[in-house]
């Protein structure tokens, strides 16, 4: 595989540089190569990604460059080989995940939503749902600082009129 | 701060739709801005077998009933995406899926999953409602188990692409076969009849558009019946499109298979307990990798030439295998990786060795003069004919790049310091070879 490098240039001025196959994971990135607003020598400016969100992501597709080869014929991967790379790539997504903190993973799944990585989007997406699974709504609020806005009352008359769903 | 709260509304709905629908509806709790948003999630998954919160009793049924009526008739996601209901519980009826299913396709469903895990009894099958069968918008339909098709004369299903019948219940094969004959657009199509009853099901496959098939017979418990039960099934596949092929079928050694050429196959797994496997392989041909085990085997005597195979995986549990090794070597022109592997499907996981002496091929096989880098044997039993065959590839794979052979302590005869001279002395045709002997390297 040829390995163009292209530079992506953060919003606080930090540039990093990214094989071409590894960018074009997010589609934003991959539309402007296409229409070749991509000049050899200049960074690609992204003003909605600190440096250090950048180097996140970044690191995500590095990561999942090769998913997207899905040629059978010139791969030897038989059902055992994939799930073993499978295996791989999950531990590696929870090593991954487990390494930041709540706001980091908002600010990621900002920038992967702006960046339109939609496997990253669903990494987060699931991982911030894991953190509300199986917790009561006190629970939740407390984990991500929600400021309870019902008063008791109203609080009350919801738990009533939707008796159905609290068993 | 709040964080969450403040994300774009699609990037919330995404979080809510992989969590468990009563964690789902538990947000309305959190503050005023939660309030109705559990009620847009697309994707709605319901279990009654949540016992921790409806209770063991089956009068909570009812609460479960209510509550599924309830989360489907609140919610206003632009299209209702995904439906899945899984319903074990006795009291379920027919009433309830029809009631339910019927408000998902009013709401342009186009992800329908039902399991319905009770077996035996035919008064708890399900049947579902016709609407389904005429869904316009409908894209992928799986069903499981205890739900008995019933497909009206009219049925249509322009848009479906993913059909998956796992050991559901035909009214009759003619039910059967309207449905597969009403998806112009399926792409993948999965047939599962290992638990269905009776047994016997002649299958009709003619489906223009299709890439991936999967038909299995493979229950566990029949694997231990004796291997030549004769239904004499026909299955007809005609599937011109056809990417991926998997065809397990452990069961009926009588059943009749007639397919035609798949041009565009690239990977297959086939599995057959067959009298006439050769019109099977015939219409295969195409394939760049493939996973094979056969019970016919010793039927094989034309040539069929694998003019695209790379990566063959042969299972070392039928009998005679050893021939249809050599048949497919001799077969299978540009073949890089070789693997002889034992099969998951069955319960004694032991290779057959070798009986009688092992018929090397007539001539040096293209695939061994040019291509093949790969040779790996699992289950290696260290026998003579055994020994022959690995020294036969040495000696002739001038590619040869990796030879990987495994020995498990069940079938070792010879001490391994033996087997490790024995193959590491072997001459061999390609200098650059390395081999590993139970994942150590010798040379």
């Amino acid at each position: 595989m040829s390995s163009n490098m292209i530079m992506l240039k953060s919003s606080d001025g930090a540039s990093f540089e990214i094989e071409e196959a590894a960018a074009r994971k997010s589609k934003i990135i991959a539309n402007m190569i296409e229409v070749e607003c991509v000049d050899e020598d200049k960074a690609i400016p992204l003003q909605n990604v600190t440096g250090n969100i950048l180097a996140l992501v970044i690191e995500y597709c590095n990561k999942h460059i090769v998913d997207d080869d899905d040629d059978v014929a010139t791969e030897e991967a038989s059902e055992e080989e994939e799930e073993a790379k499978k295996k791989k790539v999950d531990d590696w997504e929870a090593e991954f995940m487990n390494s930041m903190s709540l706001e980091t993973m908002f600010e990621l799944l900002l920038a992967a939503n702006y960046l339109n990585i939609k496997s990253l989007i669903d990494l987060v997406c699931q991982t911030i749902a894991n953190n509300i699974k199986d917790k009561t709504p006190e629970e939740v609020r407390k984990i991500f600082s929600i400021e309870n806005d019902f008063t008791p009352e109203e609080e009350e008359e919801i738990r009533k009129e939707n008796a159905w769903a609290f068993g | 701060m709040d964080r969450i709260s403040n994300l774009p509304e699609d990037l919330l709905l995404n979080i809510l739709s992989s969590l468990p629908i009563k964690d789902v509806i538990a947000t309305m709790l959190l503050s005023k801005s939660w309030k109705f948003l559990w009620t847009m999630v697309p994707k709605l998954d319901f279990d009654d077998n949540v016992h921790q919160y409806f209770g063991e009793d089956g009068v909570e049924y009812r609460v479960f009933q209510e509550f599924v009526n309830r989360v489907l008739v609140s919610n206003t996601a632009p299209v209702l995406e995904t439906l899945k209901l899984k319903l074990g519980c006795p009291l379920s009826s027919t009433d309830d899926i029809t009631t339910w299913i019927t408000t998902a396709i009013s709401r342009r469903v186009r992800e329908l999953e039902i399991h319905r895990s009770l077996k035996g009894d035919g008064a708890y099958l399900f049947k579902l409602p016709q609407c389904l069968y005429t869904s316009e918008k409908l894209v992928v339909l799986k069903l499981y188990k205890s739900i008995l098709l019933d497909v009206p004369v009219e049925v249509s299903l322009p848009s479906l692409k993913s059909l998956y019948l796992v050991s559901v219940i035909y009214i009759d094969e003619e039910s059967h076969r309207r449905l597969l004959t009403a998806c112009p657009v399926l792409e993948e199509l999965v047939i599962d009849k290992s638990e269905n009853y009776p047994v016997a099901l002649s299958l009709s496959v003619v489906i223009p558009s299709l890439q991936r098939l999967s038909i299995v017979d493979a229950l566990q418990f029949r694997s231990s019946v004796k291997r030549d039960t004769w239904y004499e099934n026909k299955v007809v596949i005609n599937v011109p499109s056809l990417k991926y092929l998997s065809y397990v079928d452990i069961y009926d050694y009588g059943h009749v298979c007639s397919s035609e050429n798949m041009p565009e196959l690239v990977e297959a797994n086939v599995k057959l307990i067959c009298k006439r496997p050769e019109e099977l392989m015939r219409s295969i041909t195409s394939v760049k990798c493939l996973s094979l085990c056969l019970y016919g085997s010793i039927l094989l005597q034309h040539r069929i030439e694998f003019y695209q195979l790379v990566h063959l995986e042969l299972c070392g549990c039928s009998p005679y295998w050893w021939d249809l090794y050599t048949w497919m070597l001799e077969n299978s022109p540009k073949l890089q990786v070789l693997k002889l592997n034992n099969c998951k499907e069955w319960f004694n996981h032991f290779a057959n060795p070798i009986f009688g002496r092992w018929r090397q091929p007539s001539s040096v096989p293209e695939c061994l003069m040019c291509h093949l880098s790969t040779f790996e044997w699992k289950y290696y039993s260290g026998g003579r004919e055994a020994k022959r065959v690995v020294a036969y590839i040495l000696k002739n794979a001038r590619q040869l790049k990796t030879v990987d052979i495994a020995s498990p302590k069940l079938c070792q005869r010879k001490t391994k310091t033996g087997q490790i001279k024995e193959l590491a002395s072997l001459p061999r045709a390609s200098s650059s070879c390395q081999l590993f002997l139970d994942d150590k390297r010798i040379y």
